[in-house]
C-alpha cells in the first residue's frame, strides 16, 4: 500500500464530507449579510460579528460531522478496518478541518468586503471587535472550538450530545477569563499595572485550553479507533439493579396502546439527549439574571428539541421500521413532538410562575401597576416565539438528513427567521396575524409531508413543497404590501398637469418666515417643583408682557407670511381669555380693555400672516386661530370691548369662507408641488407634506421607500384633499373621512368620526370653549390636515359676518351656547 | 382462485435507465411465487411498487385488492414485509423489538414473535446492534411472521440464514401456502426456490421474460446436449414450436435450454449427417435461470424468450 496515496485518498474523502459544512455556513452568511441590510442602526457592527461568527460555527460543528456522525452511521467501522493507523486516520480528520476552517475564514473575509466596502462605513464603531488584540483572538478562537469540537466528538457517540456537551466548554475561556479579571480587582498582583488586559488573557487562556483540548481528542481518538473493550467495573446503579432484582422484562408485560408506544420509543431512544437537554433548560432557568445568556440557552435548547423530534429517527432509516409496519403518519408525527413540547411546556411554566416577578423587576418594570398586563403579554410573546423556534426547527431537522448540519443550522436560521419577523412587523408593516400563519407553515409541512418521509420519497415531490415553503415565508409577507403597492391609485394626468400650471401661476416670490413668541425667564422664575430634579419656569405678567411686546414689533418691522407655532398661538389665546376675564372683573379698567384688544388684534393680524403662507399647516394652524377668534366674537360685549373697527375687522376675516378656501387650496397645491419636486431617494421618508408629517399611509419601510408609491400617494391625497375642500358635504361621507384618516395616518376619531369626534373638531359650539387646542406631542388632534374644514365653527364665523354686515346686531352667547 | 396481486403494464424510469417496462403480473393466492432475476433486474423495484414505497412510472397494480399508492397503509398492515436491508432499532433488544412492534397488530403477535424467536433460538435480551447479520435476519423474518399475514412478501429472506433454519423456513412457507397464504419470494437461492415455488416468474432487464408454474416448467423445459462429429457442423432449423431459452457451444458439443421439445424431433437431430448423439432431460431450475438470464446477444438461432402468458 503506497501510503501517500492512501492519505490522499482519505483526505479527499474528508474533504467531501466537509462539503455540506462550508455550504450550510455559506448560505447562512449570505443570508444574514442580506438581512443586515435592511438594518437601519448604520453601524459596522453585525456585519463584524457575521464575519467572526460564522468561523466560529463552522467550527463548532466540523467535529461532530466528521467523527461523531460517522460514529454514528458506523461508517468509522469501516474505516477502522482499512489498513491505515489510526494516527493517520485523527490527522487527516483534524488536518482536513484545520484548512476547511481557514478557508471559511477567507470566504467570510470576501463576503465581508463584498457587503462592507460599498458602503463605506466606518470600522471605528465596532472599534472593539476589530482592533485592540481582539482581531487575533476571534481566529484563535475558532480553533479553539473546532479542536474542542473534535474532542467531544471522539467522547460522544451522539452528534447531539457532542453537541450539547462542547456549550459549556466553548465558554471556557470567557469564563476563566472573568475569573481572573475578578480576582485581579481584588488582588492587584493579578493583575500587573500597564498590561492589555482582555485580549491578551483571552487569547493566553484559548491556546492553553486549545492545547488541553487537543491532548484530549487524540485520547478519544485512540479509544474510540482502538479495539472495542467491554467495561469490566460495573457502574454503582447498575450493581444495585443487579441486587435488588431485575423487574419482569418489557415484553413479557402487555404492549401498551400504539400512541403509548411510539412515545415510549421516542423517549427510549432519545434519552440521552433529552436529559441533556433538560439539563440546558435549567440551567436557563437558574442562570435568569443573566438575561442574555439564559435567552440565548432557551432558544438553542428550544430549537434543538425540534431538531431531535425528526433526528432521531432519520438515523439509518430507522423510521422505515414505522413505515414499513403501516404506522399512521400523523400519528408519528404528534408523537414525536409530544415529548420536547411537553418538556418546553413545563419549563415555560417554571419560568414564568416562579420568575416573572424578579425577571421583571430586573428588567426594570418597576411599576406593578403594569406588571400584571406586561406578564399576560410576556407569556403570549414567548410561547408563540417559542412555538415559533421550534417548528423553524423540525422543519429542519426533518429536511436535512445530517444530524450535525441540522444541529447548526436550525438554531441559527430559527434564530434569523424570527429576525426577518420581526423586520417584517417593525418596518415592513405586516400584520400579526399573517406572520402568525407564516409561522405556522413548517408545522404545516412535516404534517402534510409525513408520509412520503417516511416512506424515504425523497424526489422532486418532496422538495418542491420545502422550497415552496421556504420562498413563502420570505416573499409571502411582501406579497400584500407589493398589491397595494401596485394598486395605489395616483391622480389623472390632466388634472395633475392643471394643478402644476395653476401652481407656478398662484407661487408668489416671497418666503414665509419663522416667527414665534419667546420670553427668557429669569433666574430667580425657575421654581423647583418638589419631587422633580429639575426647575419649572414660572412665567410672570411682565415677563409675557416684555415678549407679546417684541412679537408684535416683529410683526410690524416684517410683513412677509408666517410659519404656524403651536406654542405661539397656545399662549396668545390664554391671553386672550386672560385679559378677558381680567377685564370682566375690572370692566371698566382701561388698561384691560387695551390689553384684551391688543390681543385680539395681534391674533388677528396672526391669522392673515399664516393664511399667506404657501404650507398646508400653516393653514391647518389659521383655522384654530380663526376657531378661538370666533369663540371670543361670539361672547356677549364683544363688538363694544373691541371697538367696531376692529370687530369689524375681525368678524370679517372670519366670515371671509371664500379667501380661507382660496389660501387653502393654494398652500395644499403648492405643498403638493414642493414635495413632488423635493422627493429624493433617501429623503423620503422624512419628506413632510406642507409641513405634516407624512410617510404614506403605510408605516412600512419598503413602501416609506419607494419613491414612485409615494408620489403616486401624494397626489391621489391631494386630489382628495382638493375635492374635501370643493365639496363640503364630504366632510360628512364616513367613507371619505376614513379613507383620508387612513392616508394621513391619523385616527378618523381626530376628523370627527366616531364616538368623542366632536372633542376633536370643532362643530359645537360647547368645543370652542376649551382654550387649549393643542396635546402635547408632534402631533395635535386638532392640527390633523383639513381636519377642520368645513366644521360648524365656519358656519358661525359666516354668521357673525352676515350680522355685522345686515347691521342686524351681534349673536350673544349665553351660558356657554349661543 | 383469485389473485392476490395483480399488475398490468408497470413501468418504473429513473434517471438513466428502465427499472421496469411494461410489467404483467398476477400472483394467485395460496401459492408461493418465486420471483428471479439477476442483480439489477427489477424485482426490489417490483416490491417497492407494491409496498406503496414507490410511485410507478407507468401502469396499474393491485395487491390484497388495495392500491399500493392510496391504500398503502392497509396494504403494509395485512402484509408481513421483509426488505433486503431491514432497518430495525438497533438500541433495543430482541425481546423489545417485538413488544414495540405488538401495539400495531391484532393480539396474538407477541405470542407468535416469541414463539419464533425460541424457534429460532435467540435470547431476548441481546441488543440488536449485537446481532450477527443471520441472527438480525432472523429477528426481522420474526417480526414479518408474527402478524400472520395474508400475503408474505420477502426480499432475499434467507441471506445469513444457517442450513438448518434455512430449512425450517422454507417449510413454513410451504405450510403457509397450504393454509391459503401467499407468499411473494425474491431470491438467488435456486435451489431453495425450487423446493418450495409454486410459481415462478423470471426479470431481466425490467421484464418478465417467464411465468410459468414450476410442474409445468420441469414438464417442459429440457437441456438439451447434442454431440457432434465436427464443431463447424450446421444444424437444421427447428420447428417453430421449438423455443430455444440458451445455447452454448463447448468444443463439438451444443448444449440447449429449450422448451417443447418432442422426442420426434429428438430423434430426427440424432440421425442428423455429423450429429453423434442427443441427450434430453429435464432442466434444473439453476439453468433455467441461466438461460434467462443470459444477453440477447447471446440469443439462439431461432427466438427470444417467450413472453408469458397468464
Amino acid at each position: 500500500m503506497n501510503r501517500s496515496v492512501a492519505l490522499r485518498h482519505l483526505c479527499w474523502k474528508e474533504a467531501r464530507q466537509v462539503l455540506p459544512l462550508i455550504w450550510m455556513q455559506l448560505f447562512l452568511g449570505l443570508f444574514f449579510q442580506f438581512l443586515v441590510l435592511f438594518q437601519r442602526f448604520g453601524t459596522f457592527t453585525p456585519r463584524l460579528l457575521l464575519f467572526a461568527g460564522m468561523p466560529s460555527l463552522f467550527a463548532l460543528g466540523v467535529g461532530a460531522l466528521l467523527v461523531a456522525q460517522e460514529r454514528e452511521q458506523r461508517t468509522l467501522d469501516w474505516l477502522r478496518w482499512l489498513p491505515v493507523s489510526a494516527v493517520d486516520i485523527w490527522r487527516v480528520k483534524l488536518g482536513v478541518a484545520l484548512l476547511a476552517l481557514a478557508g471559511v475564514w477567507c470566504v467570510n473575509l470576501g463576503l465581508l468586503a463584498l457587503f462592507w466596502l460599498p458602503s463605506g462605513q466606518a470600522l471605528r464603531s465596532a472599534a472593539w471587535l476589530g482592533t485592540g488584540g481582539w482581531e487575533y483572538v476571534w481566529p484563535l478562537q475558532s480553533v479553539y472550538f473546532l479542536l474542542a469540537g473534535f474532542a467531544t466528538a471522539w467522547y460522544f457517540r451522539s452528534t447531539l450530545i457532542a453537541l450539547l456537551a462542547l456549550l459549556p466548554i466553548a465558554i471556557l475561556p470567557g469564563l476563566l477569563g472573568s475569573l481572573w479579571l475578578t480576582l485581579g480587582q481584588r488582588f492587584s498582583w493579578v493583575r500587573p499595572a500597564g498590561v492589555a488586559f482582555e485580549p491578551g488573557v483571552t487569547a493566553a487562556l484559548t491556546v492553553v485550553l486549545a492545547a488541553v483540548f487537543l491532548a484530549l481528542g487524540w485520547r478519544g481518538a485512540r479509544k474510540a479507533l482502538g479495539p472495542e473493550a467491554m467495561p469490566t467495573r460495573r457502574r454503582a446503579w447498575q450493581i444495585g439493579s443487579l441486587a435488588s432484582g431485575d423487574d419482569a422484562p418489557l415484553w413479557t408485560q402487555p404492549p401498551y396502546e400504539p400512541t403509548s408506544m411510539l412515545v415510549w420509543q421516542f423517549v427510549r431512544q432519545n434519552q440521552r439527549v433529552l436529559q441533556w437537554l433538560g439539563v440546558l433548560l435549567l440551567a436557563a432557568l437558574v442562570l435568569h439574571h443573566a438575561h442574555e445568556l439564559s435567552l440565548v440557552l432557551i432558544l438553542l435548547a428550544t430549537s434543538w428539541l425540534g431538531v431531535l423530534s425528526f433526528q432521531g429517527d432519520t438515523l439509518q432509516e430507522r423510521i422505515g421500521f414505522l413505515a414499513e409496519r403501516g404506522v399512521s403518519p400523523t400519528r408519528v408525527w404528534w408523537t414525536r413532538h409530544a415529548v420536547p413540547l411537553s418538556l418546553l411546556a413545563v419549563h415555560q411554566v417554571l419560568f414564568l410562575l416562579l420568575l416573572p416577578k424578579p425577571l421583571l423587576q430586573d428588567a426594570g418594570f418597576q411599576d406593578a401597576g403594569f406588571a400584571p398586563r406586561l406578564s399576560v403579554a410576556l407569556v403570549l410573546l414567548s410561547v408563540v416565539g417559542l412555538l415559533f423556534v421550534y417548528g423553524a426547527s423540525q422543519a429542519v431537522g426533518w429536511a436535512i438528513r445530517s444530524a450535525t448540519i441540522a444541529a447548526i443550522v436550525a438554531p441559527v436560521l430559527a434564530g434569523g427567521f424570527a429576525a426577518y419577523g420581526l423586520l417584517l412587523f417593525q418596518d415592513f408593516g405586516t400584520p400579526p396575524e399573517v406572520l402568525v400563519l407564516l409561522g405556522m407553515l413548517p408545522w404545516l409541512l412535516t404534517w402534510g409531508w409525513m408520509r412520503r418521509w417516511m416512506d424515504h420519497r425523497l424526489g422532486w415531490g418532496f422538495w418542491s413543497p420545502v422550497a415552496g415553503v421556504l420562498v413563502l415565508v420570505i416573499v409571502g409577507p411582501l406579497l400584500p404590501l407589493g398589491w397595494d403597492m401596485a394598486r395605489q391609485p395616483g391622480m389623472p394626468v390632466e388634472l395633475r398637469q392643471q394643478l402644476l400650471e395653476e401652481v407656478s401661476a398662484s407661487r408668489g416670490a416671497i418666503e414665509a418666515q419663522e416667527l414665534r413668541i419667546t420670553y427668557r425667564p429669569r433666574e430667580e422664575s425657575l421654581l423647583q417643583v418638589p419631587g422633580e430634579e429639575r426647575r419649572t419656569a414660572v412665567c410672570h405678567r411682565s415677563e409675557l408682557a416684555d415678549a407679546l411686546e417684541r412679537f408684535e414689533q416683529a410683526l410690524l418691522a416684517d410683513t412677509r407670511p408666517l410659519r404656524f407655532d403651536k406654542a405661539t398661538l397656545r399662549i396668545l389665546l390664554a391671553e386672550i381669555s386672560l385679559a378677558r376675564m381680567a377685564w370682566e372683573r375690572q370692566p371698566d379698567s382701561e388698561e384691560m380693555g387695551q390689553r384684551y384688544g391688543r390681543a385680539m388684534g395681534l391674533l388677528g393680524t396672526l391669522i392673515e400672516r399664516w393664511r399667506g403662507s404657501d404650507r398646508l399647516i400653516d393653514q391647518d394652524g389659521a383655522d384654530l386661530g380663526e376657531m378661538g377668534l370666533v369663540h371670543e366674537l361670539s361672547g356677549s360685549d364683544a363688538e363694544r370691548r373691541l371697538g367696531r373697527e376692529l370687530y369689524g375687522r375681525l368678524v370679517q376675516l372670519v366670515g371671509d369662507q371664500a379667501g380661507r378656501n382660496a389660501a387653502r387650496r393654494r398652500a395644499l397645491l403648492i405643498s403638493w408641488a414642493d414635495y413632488r419636486a423635493g422627493f429624493r431617494r433617501g429623503r423620503s421618508e422624512t419628506l413632510p407634506l406642507g409641513g405634516h408629517s407624512w410617510r404614506g399611509q403605510s408605516a412600512a419601510m419598503l413602501y416609506a421607500a419607494n419613491p414612485y408609491i409615494r408620489r403616486r400617494a401624494a397626489d391621489y391625497l391631494t386630489w382628495r384633499m382638493l375635492e374635501r375642500l370643493e365639496h363640503p358635504e364630504h366632510s360628512r361621507d364616513a367613507s371619505r373621512i376614513r379613507e383620508l384618516a387612513h392616508y394621513w395616518q391619523r385616527p378618523a376619531l381626530y376628523y370627527g368620526l366616531g364616538p368623542g369626534g366632536h372633542y376633536f373638531r370643532a362643530d359645537d359650539p360647547q368645543q370652542l370653549t376649551q382654550p387649549s387646542f393643542a396635546l402635547p406631542g408632534t402631533q395635535s388632534p386638532r392640527l390633523s390636515p383639513g381636519g377642520q374644514w368645513h366644521a360648524g365653527w365656519e358656519r358661525r364665523g359666516r354668521e357673525l359676518s352676515d350680522a355685522w354686515g345686515e347691521g342686524r346686531g351681534r349673536i350673544t352667547r349665553t351660558n356657554g351656547a349661543i | 382462485m383469485s389473485d392476490v396481486i395483480s399488475a398490468s403494464g408497470l413501468t418504473m424510469r429513473f434517471p438513466g435507465c428502465r427499472a421496469l417496462d411494461g410489467v404483467d403480473l398476477q400472483v394467485p393466492s395460496g401459492t408461493v411465487f418465486a420471483l428471479l432475476g439477476e442483480n439489477g433486474a427489477g424485482k426490489t423495484t417490483l416490491i417497492r411498487i407494491l409496498t406503496g414505497f414507490l410511485r410507478a412510472s407507468g401502469g396499474t397494480c393491485r395487491v390484497l385488492g388495495y392500491d399500493p399508492l392510496r391504500e398503502a397503509m392497509a396494504i403494509r398492515r395485512r402484509v408481513g414485509y421483509v426488505s433486503d436491508a431491514p432497518p430495525l432499532y438497533d438500541w433495543m433488544q430482541v425481546g423489545e423489538i417485538g413488544w414495540f412492534a405488538s401495539a400495531f397488530y391484532p393480539p396474538g403477535f407477541l405470542e407468535r414473535y416469541r414463539d419464533l424467536l425460541r424457534r429460532y433460538e435467540l435470547s431476548e435480551v441481546v441488543k440488536i446492534r449485537r446481532l450477527s447479520k443471520g441472527q438480525f435476519a432472523k429477528v426481522a423474518l420474526a417480526l414479518a411472521l408474527a402478524s400472520d399475514p395474508e400475503l408474505l412478501i420477502l426480499d432475499e429472506p434467507t441471506s445469513g440464514l444457517d442450513p438448518l433454519v434455512r430449512r425450517a423456513f422454507l417449510e413454513s412457507m410451504v405450510d403457509r401456502a397450504a393454509v391459503g397464504k401467499t407468499v411473494l419470494l425474491s431470491s438467488h437461492q435456486i435451489t431453495e426456490v425450487e423446493r418450495v415455488a409454486d410459481h415462478v416468474a423470471f426479470l431481466r432487464e425490467g421484464r418478465f421474460c417467464l411465468i410459468r408454474s414450476l410442474s409445468e416448467l420441469k414438464e417442459t423445459v429440457r437441456l438439451v446436449t447434442i454431440s457432434l462429429a465436427d464443431p463447424l457442423t450446421v444444424l437444421p432449423p427447428l420447428d417453430g414450436a421449438v423455443q430455444v431459452l440458451s445455447q452454448e457451444s463447448s468444443g463439438r458439443q451444443r448444449r440447449w435450454v429449450v422448451m417443447g421439445f418432442p422426442e420426434s424431433l429428438q430423434r430426427s437431430l440424432a440421425v442428423h449427417p455429423g450429429v453423434i448423439g442427443v441427450q434430453a432431460r429435464p432442466a434444473t431450475l439453476d439453468e433455467l435461470f441461466t438461460a434467462c438470464a443470459r444477453p440477447r446477444g447471446k440469443a439462439p438461432e431461432t427466438s427470444s424468450c417467450e413472453v408469458p402468458t397468464a
